[in-house]
């Protein structure tokens, strides 16, 4: 009797889904990694790199693309402030989650009649900083209502699995060794709130997603392209981890 | 020290005026590097009016940022024509230089530098009257945790 | 022939006679060294400014001679004593000799 009772609570309890989403760890920048010079780096409205592409995003921005067409600011009159803090999102025309990088390039599309920008290119990047920058001091605000729920655990359960040939997660240098020191670095939480982030490493501004495929390489596993779904589902899932932090585009890190 | 206290310890000291740190006036000086040696020769260096200041612990050797200033009036009689950097561990080890005008009325600049490997950097004014003033800064640079593996 | 690098230029509009001003500039290169590889192994060819000059007006206030041992989207910060109103300029050449200029005009009262 005790073993039927006992197997009908664990199916019970492994059966049921919670109807509330966990709580995120608590939330650290990665600028409390970073050196104080290059926190004073990220910090100084004037010297901080990443602000070359916010600058020429700014007159991509607000610059008409031809004769005939409409420049971004034309519509968006407000600078799209506050909106890359409500994304990734789920979009039912394409039935699948939208980033930045584009919904930048279906506007350009749809609305500019241009063609899209490749992903990583410096037009891309430096509208992507702009907008970005547009929602510094705001905190991700994501929708993870209906479809995109399914998006969220699929980027949790990523975060949470061993990849590649050194066969580590997104959580076990992010959660498990925060703080500790891999060679020279001291690991951080992973949190996606500086980007698209001025990395020295790189010696350029670059996206997210170009710092997901270099954590896919670290550990040895295959990188995917710019935009691939597995990326935007942890782009998702990093948002909502980053719980109250405020976005801090463009950041600096090594 | 283990590597982690020591970069423990120097972030520690680095969280408060991180670019206020300053160097002895004779800081160990060993020899000349061969880059400044070929470059000034026998010619006498004093160490006495140029301040380095250098994170003693680069966050990453891509972009090490680096502040020079030397007492110097920079009057039409008595000024600073020439700060030359190098980084004798580096492939080419002349960073920048600096050519400076009276007009410019201090010699203080601030530039960020590549460096290859930990070493020691150096800087070389040259006065009005060709005298040369001297200054040394330890720098240590680290391996970031994961390498690309693609540019 | 000018380029399409971004240039940041921090300076005071106004200044007093004598007064000795601080002048930040910033330039969008890669400062490419010539010493990094390709996911191929090849060499990627140096492409370096190698040259900047500000002046007020005609005469040079400050020069640098950049090298591969410049970082990448070189910041130069310098000082400039102030003795009446003009323009500064700004200028930032190339190894191929491309330029690139700005300018600050400086009110001196």
């Amino acid at each position: 009797m005790r073993f039927w009772f006992c197997s009908a609570l664990l199916l019970g309890l492994t059966a049921c889904r919670p109807a509330v989403l966990p709580e995120p760890p608590k939330p650290i920048s990665g600028a409390r990694f970073q050196t104080a010079d290059t926190q004073a780096l990220q910090r100084d409205p004037f010297a901080n790199p990443g602000l070359l592409w916010v600058d020429r995003g700014e007159a991509l921005f607000t610059a008409r693309p031809s004769e005939s067409g409409q420049a971004c600011v034309a519509c968006h009159e407000d600078k799209l402030q506050g909106a890359a803090a409500s994304l990734p999102r789920f979009d039912t025309d394409t039935g699948g989650l939208v980033n930045v990088e584009m919904a930048i390039n279906n506007c350009r599309q749809a609305r500019q009649g241009l063609p899209a920008l490749p992903w990583e290119s410096e037009d891309l990047l430096s509208l992507t900083a702009y907008v970005a920058a547009q929602s510094a001091g705001l905190p991700f605000s994501v929708d993870l209502s209906g479809p995109a729920r399914a998006h969220w655990r699929a980027g949790q359960r990523y975060f949470h699995t061993r990849v590649g040939q050194l066969n580590l997660s997104c959580a076990n240098c992010h959660e498990q060794f925060v703080g500790r020191q891999l060679r020279g670095d001291t690991l951080s939480q992973g949190q996606s709130v500086g980007y698209p982030a001025y990395r020295f490493e790189w010696q350029s501004l670059g996206s997210l997603h170009r710092r997901l495929q270099f954590c896919n390489s670290g550990v040895r596993a295959e990188p995917r392209s710019g935009g691939h779904p597995i990326y935007l589902d942890l782009e998702l899932y990093l948002a909502w981890r980053a719980g109250s932090l405020p976005l801090e585009a463009p950041a600096v890190r090594r | 020290m283990t590597t982690a206290t020591r970069r423990q310890l120097l972030q520690g000291l680095a969280g408060t005026a991180l670019m206020l740190t300053v160097r002895p006036a004779r800081a160990q000086v060993v020899a000349l590097p061969t880059p400044v040696a070929e470059r000034y020769g026998q010619r006498p260096i004093a160490f006495d009016r140029v301040r380095v200041q250098i994170p003693p612990l680069a966050e990453n050797g891509n972009s090490v940022p680096v502040r020079v200033d030397v007492d110097s009036p920079m009057s039409d009689a008595d000024y600073i024509g020439r700060i030359d950097v190098y980084a004798p561990a580096n492939p080419v080890p002349h960073l920048i230089g600096f050519e400076l005008t009276p007009a410019a009325g201090r010699a203080r600049l601030e530039t960020r530098i590549r460096l290859a490997d930990s070493q020691q950097l150096w800087v070389v004014a040259e006065a009005h009257d060709g005298q040369l003033l001297g200054a040394v800064a330890d720098v240590v640079v680290t391996l970031a945790a994961c390498l690309d593996s693609f540019v | 022939m000018t380029t399409n690098r971004r240039t940041r230029i921090a300076a005071p509009d106004q200044a007093t006679v004598g007064e000795v001003i601080a002048i930040r500039t910033l330039i969008s290169h890669p400062m490419e060294s010539g010493f990094r590889r390709d996911a191929t192994g090849r060499a990627i060819a140096r492409d370096i400014l190698v040259r900047f000059e500000c002046r007020f007006e005609d005469q040079l206030i400050f020069a640098a001679d950049l090298a591969p041992g410049t970082a990448a989207n070189p910041y130069l910060s310098f000082h400039y004593r102030a003795e009446r109103s003009g323009t500064l300029h700004f200028l930032w050449r190339d190894q191929a000799g491309v330029e690139t200029r700005d300018r600050h005009a400086l009110l001196v009262l």
